[in-house]
């Protein structure tokens, strides 16, 4: 499961929100439709609550 | 040698930031924000530590509204070219240094209206009066040093902050202050503040901090971000909207460096420290024959640094005495013009020593004999 995040700064945030909650998470970088973009990789299991606290900090884009 | 030039840049450099750095270009010479391999990943996640540990500093939460600039000069640029416009008006002080008066005196040739107001040195009330009472329909900003370079007078941010119109902004250099100052921007109603990495905040030379509290000013410099790259105009989102270019890694680690260990001794420990040597100064300089201190007027309010001259001597002959007996000060002007005018110093400029966390009483002894013996 990935979340995609618009710079390393969000995506760094997510990552230390997520390692937080005790959620391990990968961060990487690839090109999308308007150019490069970073996300986090994490386990299907996780989705759900990944996505609540990512959400909840306003960082899901 | 004992080093009384910290206003200029602070040395030594607590041994955290020297290792931090030096290990830091060892290990990994990646570009942040650019690539995505590992080391590429772990240079972005440096950065985002050093904004987080920036930003608690100066209690901000948001590590993107912490921009990373090459020194305080950028970041003040930055935020006065990037805010204001023809007609507008700004209140600033005779104690700005030129990183302030210069980008103002430019947006002042392109029809923007400057006001300086003369800081009253005993009475910290009547500045922020005469600030208040200069605020126009037109006011966009208040620019106010946090402690001024030439002569350690320290400003009444917080009341300012306080009293100043809502719609009028505060705009902070932090140049001397940052580090040194308790300072937390939310509270003190700061909207922008600007600081070199290099003082107070005892990291290395080439970085500095663009704190935004506000909305975000226009980029001073276009280009690369390593975001949104087949967009031809400025990514929007901060920090990228104010950093094009690559981001200076090995900087940003002891910048790092230099934050965590403030953090971990505290700034009011700092202030407290350069507060008493800076008393400690005024009393054992107030012995020295024909020495001219120039801050007698604002002792209490002043911080770290002492302007001074004596009496038959040319500000850099006491600077060349001093330099041979190993001890490194400052002399000459001090890119403070209108301070200088205030006290009639423009030809003969002043001395200035300034202190750092690990100067001592014992070394301003030893300062003092020698120019004890001048006379």
């Amino acid at each position: 499961m990935e979340f995609q995040f618009k710079n390393s700064t969000d995506a760094m945030r997510g990552k230390e929100i997520l390692r937080t909650a005790g959620i391990r998470a990968f961060v990487g970088k690839r090109s999308g439709e308007d150019g490069c973009y970073y996300y986090l990789k994490i386990s299907d299991r996780n989705r759900e609550e990944a996505a609540e606290l990512l959400d909840k900090h306003g960082l899901l884009i | 040698m004992i080093y009384f030039d910290n206003g200029a840049s602070t040395h030594p450099k607590p041994m955290p930031v020297i290792k931090a750095v030096g290990s830091w270009m060892q290990k990994n010479g990646a570009n942040s924000g650019r690539s995505g391999h590992r080391l590429s990943m772990e240079a972005a996640e440096l950065i985002y530590n050093t904004r987080v540990a920036i930003g608690k500093l100066f209690g901000m939460e948001k590590a993107e509204n912490v921009i990373l600039v090459p020194n305080a000069t950028y970041a003040l640029n930055t935020v006065i070219l990037g805010l204001f416009e023809k007609g507008d008006h700004i209140i600033t002080t005779d104690l700005e240094h030129n990183s302030v008066l210069r980008p103002l005196w430019h947006l002042q040739n392109k029809g923007v209206d400057v006001r300086v107001i003369s800081t009253d040195f005993g009475d910290d009330s009547k500045t922020v009066e005469k600030i208040l009472s200069a605020v126009r329909k037109n006011t966009k900003a208040i620019i106010c040093t946090q402690c001024s370079n030439i002569c350690g007078k320290m400003m009444p941010i917080e009341e300012i902050g306080r009293r100043k119109p809502e719609n009028v902004l505060l705009i902070v250099d932090g140049s001397q202050g940052a580090g040194a100052i308790p300072t937390d921007l939310s509270r003190q109603k700061i909207d922008y503040y600007c600081a070199p990495s290099h003082k107070s905040l005892m990291g290395p030379q080439g970085g500095g901090v663009l704190l935004v509290n506000n909305r975000a000013p226009r980029p001073l410099v276009f280009g690369g971000t390593g975001t949104e790259s087949l967009r031809l105009d400025q990514p929007q989102a901060l920090p990228e909207h104010l950093e094009s270019g690559t981001l200076p890694a090995p900087i940003c680690a002891g910048m790092l460096a230099a934050a965590e260990y403030i953090d971990q001794l505290s700034v009011i420990k700092i202030y407290k420290h350069k507060r008493q040597l800076t008393e400690y100064a005024y009393e054992s300089m107030m012995q020295i024959p024909k020495a001219t201190l120039y801050m007698e007027s604002y002792k209490d309010s002043c911080l770290g640094v002492i302007p001074f001259n004596i009496e038959g001597y040319h500000s850099a002959d006491i600077g060349e005495i001093l330099d041979q007996h190993g001890i490194c000060v400052r002399s000459g002007l001090h890119c403070a013009p209108l301070f200088h005018m205030r006290m009639g110093t423009e030809k003969r400029g002043m001395v200035r020593i300034s202190f750092g966390y690990f100067n001592t009483q014992k070394e301003i002894d030893t300062f003092v004999r020698v120019l004890k013996k001048l006379n």
